[in-house]
């Protein structure tokens, strides 16, 4: 679904992204993980097309993305910190979306309903709270049923309650065939929900492949000790997934 | 171009409502129309009035459009993104954000004004200027605060770079010239003054109600050297077209800048 090839990213002369190669399967949730500013958040928006890599290409369902921007027809995404404009109303950003994308959203009853968004309709987003924002930013990432949603600490601003619903969701989705990308600092959050992982540290990926994989290799069940083991330089580089 | 257009007119409306439902503007309108109301009916020559109201509209409205852009850039930064994680190009995002905030301070500006120039029956070719200049400086400003605003990722300094910009186009610009035009006055000045004026749009703004306002008393050190050389008929006529070119050329490098900016 995403391959990944020499990707670079430098800022202000410090390199971000060191030359990463990936493959994302399609049809499964892969976790994204890391220490805090080894770049998953640079990935993901390079993924995006919001920052612009030094150098590597990056391929969507095989088409290369660029400035034109087409290929994002094809992505939902859940920023870290949604945002919307104060004065505009849930209604107006589905209109907006609708315009944009040309077409109306198929899922918008179904997830309204779901993420219990109706009351909110026309509201302005300066009157609703940060979880109510978040879960708009989640309805309007799906809002076009994208066979790919990538999600950024999705449930970091959410309830316990909110969070088991957004889980439940994910799995949902993927039952559907959708592909996810899961950005996370939760362990836990990944080993429930991710059949693959991406271990980023210091602009490069340790390692890619099935949990499964790197569990028989390290010989280790808890996923945040086979992740430090990998971290200390331990373990061998992951195989790339089928 | 097209595809620019096409995402443009998707976008547009949305952005405008967001900026246009923003409570202060309405104050903003309030205050030229009660400053133009009570300068009308309150003072004495309504040649002063017209200098008391151009020397306002040129310090005031570029302050207001340079940093409202600025600020509404970083504040809808986050907006943004997301827009752009749409099917959308960048280059309509840039000029829906422009149009929509040139729309909302130009048009409060002009509304709240021209209310007050009408129900004073004040209404002549000097203050249809007028109004023109200050919209025409607004479109200016609002393009120039995005432009810088784009240049700087960290908030406080772009938007203290915006506050820089306008301080030494209103105040400083004026008194460089003066001091370089002392250091050489005995030398022919008439044409490095001219390409003084032209790099500062307030100066060429000043200049142009000069002219159609006929007000020697509003006239900055640049533009009292100008007055001869602009005083026929396209006098007014280059100045405003120096204003859409300061209107356009922040406008693109901007643009420019931002179809390569990460956010």
């Amino acid at each position: 679904m995403i391959e990944i090839q020499g990707l670079r990213k430098s800022y202000a002369g410090r390199e971000i992204l060191k030359g990463i190669d990936l493959r994302i399967p399609r049809g499964r949730i892969t976790g994204v993980v890391g220490p805090n500013a080894c770049g998953k958040t640079t990935l993901m928006k390079c993924i995006l097309g919001l920052v612009l890599p030094s150098a590597g290409t990056i391929r969507v369902d095989g088409r290369l993305i660029d400035p034109a921007g087409g290929f994002r027809r094809l992505i939902g995404y859940l920023p870290q910190t949604p945002s919307f404009p104060a004065n505009l109303a849930l209604q107006e950003l589905i209109a907006l979306l609708e315009r944009l994308r040309e077409r109306e959203a198929p899922r918008k009853r179904e997830l309204l309903e779901r993420f219990r968004l109706q009351p909110f309709l026309k509201q302005p987003f300066g009157q609703l709270s940060g979880g109510t924002r978040q879960k708009v930013a989640a309805f309007a990432s799906l809002l076009f049923d994208p066979p790919l949603l990538i999600c950024d600490e999705p449930t970091a601003g959410l309830d316990p309650v909110s969070r088991v619903q957004f889980k439940d969701l994910l799995r949902s989705l993927n039952a559907e065939g959708k592909t996810i990308v899961l950005v996370s600092h939760f362990m836990n959050e990944v080993d429930q929900l991710a059949s693959e992982l991406v271990f980023l540290a210091e602009g490069r990926a340790l390692y890619s492949g099935s949990l499964a994989e790197l569990r028989a290799r390290l010989g280790e069940n808890d996923l945040e000790r086979a992740i430090a083991e990998l971290f200390a330089g331990e373990s061998p580089r992951g195989t790339e997934p089928s | 171009m097209k595809r620019t257009l096409q995402d443009f007119r998707k976008l547009i409306r949305y952005e405008a409502i967001s900026v246009l439902r923003a409570r202060w503007l309405g104050l903003y309108g309030v205050f030229f129309a009660a400053f133009t109301f009570a300068l009308l009916r309150f003072g004495n020559d309504p040649a002063r009035a017209a200098a008391s109201l151009s020397s306002l509209v040129l310090l005031v409205v570029p302050m207001i459009s340079i940093l409202y852009a600025s600020i509404t850039w970083y504040a809808a930064e986050p907006f943004t993104a997301l827009l752009l994680t749409q099917p959308m190009s960048r280059s309509a995002v840039w000029l829906a954000r422009w149009a929509s905030l040139s729309l909302a301070l130009g048009g409060t500006y002009l509304a709240g004004t021209l209310a007050a120039l009408a129900f004073e029956g004040a209404l002549y070719s000097g203050t249809l200027l007028l109004l023109a200049v200050g919209v025409l400086l607004c479109l200016s400003f609002v393009a120039i605060g995005m432009a810088v605003s784009v240049c700087f990722a960290d908030r406080m300094k772009g938007i203290g770079a915006a506050f820089a910009l306008w301080m030494y186009f209103a105040l400083v610009h004026d008194a460089l010239v003066f001091a370089a035009i002392h250091a050489f006055q005995d030398y022919p000045i008439e044409t490095p003054a001219l390409v003084l004026m032209a790099i500062n749009p307030i100066d060429l703004a000043r200049v142009g109600l000069l002219l159609g306002l006929d007000l020697s008393a509003m006239l900055g050190y640049t533009g009292r050297i100008l007055m001869k050389f602009l005083s026929g008929g396209a006098g007014p006529a280059i100045t405003l077209g120096g204003l859409v070119v300061w209107t356009t050329f922040p406008f693109w490098l901007g643009l420019r800048r931002f179809e390569k900016r990460d956010l």
